[in-house]
């Protein structure tokens, strides 16, 4: 099975290759491309270097995960660049719940593990990102995970921009694969702050889960523009019955 | 005959070099008119009389109609006009003080190169509705108090089809219209907490929230790219890289409701 994805993730990687080899070298295609990604192969300068320090909480009824953790990206090119991310978890399980990262393993109330990944972050157009990494967790937990992260603001030119966002992790140790989709718009931009509002939801599947499991609810998000800071809260329901998760960031950023 | 004229030829000569002397001084009281002064000045920034002259800025120095005010790279200045209006230029920035007038006349500031922030004093007979920054390809005329404009040459973004010119406005309090340099009138109005770009010689575009389309602002030339991209890493809420922990156990198959290893 995990060969089958890792074939099926090379043929992608391929097919994306050859395509953009063939977009790159029709002169019809040119144009548009240099119109499109201008300065696609030049350093960026000056380069940046951004931070995001992040944590957050889930709760539900007999789960409950604390994440913190810190995210550290270089860009390279204006599209392309390189990230670091490390993450500590610390997850109480409810009595009669086995733990989650190996099944059949037993149960246990606490768990803590840490989580490094790297990866790159390409820019496919203004708005839009693809993140993709890979790492691996240490302590409690001893999984290699994939993880791709997309997001795209589209309408960025009117009051309410919307950002579509998808995120999928695939986890070796339990096999299970994660995703999260969300939708958000700006509610309202002024000098100092801003309020998003969406629904997003979770789904899991494959590995010992025998259905797809999953989740979802409304959130409200407010980033406050002086100190770099935002708050995101969702609560909703599904096969974890009521939850309620909250999460916050501080973004830093530096010419060089 | 003779002694008459030429005393009325010397009459003429003398009303002439008074008249000449008359606009030359009224001309260059003119252009010394006082504008306002330097309130902070940090890295290198300088000044361009009217008249050639170049000197360096510092706190208190005063700033007169018709100065340039130079910003280096890392160069850092704070005007406060004598209605009481504050600007501050960024880095590697080029302005002028075109025109001035204290008691609600207008005034004019000319954008050549960089960024710069204005907070229009609209009250006690500050500049308000008559203050206009001026780019060459783009005129934002404020309506508000506060707000920045950028101006970029020789820089390509993505979207915009190989244009290599940038009027950037980012608007903090009021509205502010900004329109074509050839079509003043027909402008966008920018609401406080929004954003709009003038591209080479095209209408502006429709606002968007403020750090979100690649407009150029003080904060992100000072402090690099201060843009909003989203929340937390890998999430667009909440700790998705835990996510598998949320799943109910005694839903799984096989694994019932757990037991000792």
């Amino acid at each position: 099975m995990v060969k089958n994805r890792i074939c099926r993730i090379c043929t992608t990687v391929v097919l994306l290759v050859g395509l953009s080899a063939i977009t790159i070298a029709s002169p019809a295609h040119a144009q548009w491309f240099e119109d499109t990604y201008p300065g696609f192969f030049s350093l960026q300068t000056p380069g940046l270097l951004q931070a995001t320090i992040f944590g957050g909480g889930f709760v539900s009824d007999k789960y409950g995960v604390l994440q913190e953790g810190v995210q550290v990206e270089q860009s390279v090119t204006p599209y392309v660049g390189f990230f670091g991310r490390a993450t500590g978890y610390q997850l109480w399980i409810g009595q009669g719940f086995e733990s989650p990262l190996a099944p059949g393993s037993g149960s246990f109330p606490r768990l803590n593990f840490g989580r490094f990944q790297g990866g790159a972050d390409f820019t496919l157009c203004p708005g839009t990102h693809l993140y993709v990494s890979a790492g691996h967790d240490v302590a409690d937990s001893d999984a290699t995970i994939v993880e791709g992260d997309f997001s795209s603001w589209l309408w960025l030119h009117s009051q309410h921009p919307i950002n579509a966002s998808f995120s999928t992790i695939y986890d070796w140790q339990n096999g299970v694969e994660s995703s999260e989709i969300d939708l958000q718009t700006i509610l309202l931009s002024r000098e100092k702050y801003m309020i998003l509002a969406g629904i997003g939801g979770a789904m899991y599947f494959g590995g010992f889960l025998s259905n797809a499991q999953g989740q979802g609810g409304p959130d409200l998000g407010f980033y406050y523009r002086p100190w770099q800071i935002g708050v995101s809260a969702q609560a909703g329901y599904g096969n974890a019955h009521q939850y309620g998760q909250i999460s916050m960031y501080k973004q830093l950023s530096w010419f060089e | 005959m003779r002694r008459d004229r030429i005393h009325f030829s010397a009459g003429v000569a003398a009303g002439l070099l008074l008249v000449s002397a008359l606009f030359v001084v009224s001309r260059t009281a003119l252009a010394q008119t006082a504008a306002g002064s330097f309130q902070s000045v940090s890295g290198q920034v300088q000044i361009q009389r009217t008249g050639g002259a170049t000197i360096g800025a510092a706190s208190g120095v005063g700033v007169n109609v018709g100065d340039r005010i130079i910003t280096g790279a890392n160069g850092h200045a704070v005007l406060i006009l004598n209605d009481q209006s504050r600007l501050e230029v960024g880095p590697g920035t080029n302005i002028a003080l075109d025109q001035f007038t204290v008691g609600g006349g207008p005034t004019r500031v000319s954008l050549f190169s960089g960024v710069m922030r204005s907070l229009v004093n609209a009250g006690s007979g500050g500049a308000g509705a008559n203050y206009q920054v001026h780019t060459p390809n783009a005129v934002a005329a404020v309506r508000g108090t506060k707000f920045d404009t950028a101006y970029s040459e020789n820089v390509i973004r993505p979207g915009y089809q190989g244009c290599e010119k940038y009027t950037d406005v980012s608007v903090y309090q009021g509205t502010v219209n900004l329109a074509q340099v050839g079509s003043p009138n027909t402008g966008e109005d920018v609401r406080a907490g929004y954003e709009a770009t003038v591209p080479c010689d095209k209408p502006p575009t429709e606002s968007g929230p403020l750090s979100m389309t690649g407009a150029v602002s003080l904060e992100s030339a000072v402090a690099g790219g201060a843009s909003f991209a989203g929340a937390a890493p890998g999430s667009s809420a909440a700790p998705v890289p835990a996510c598998p922990v949320c799943v109910n156990m005694t839903t799984v198959s096989g694994t019932g409701t757990g037991g000792g290893r």
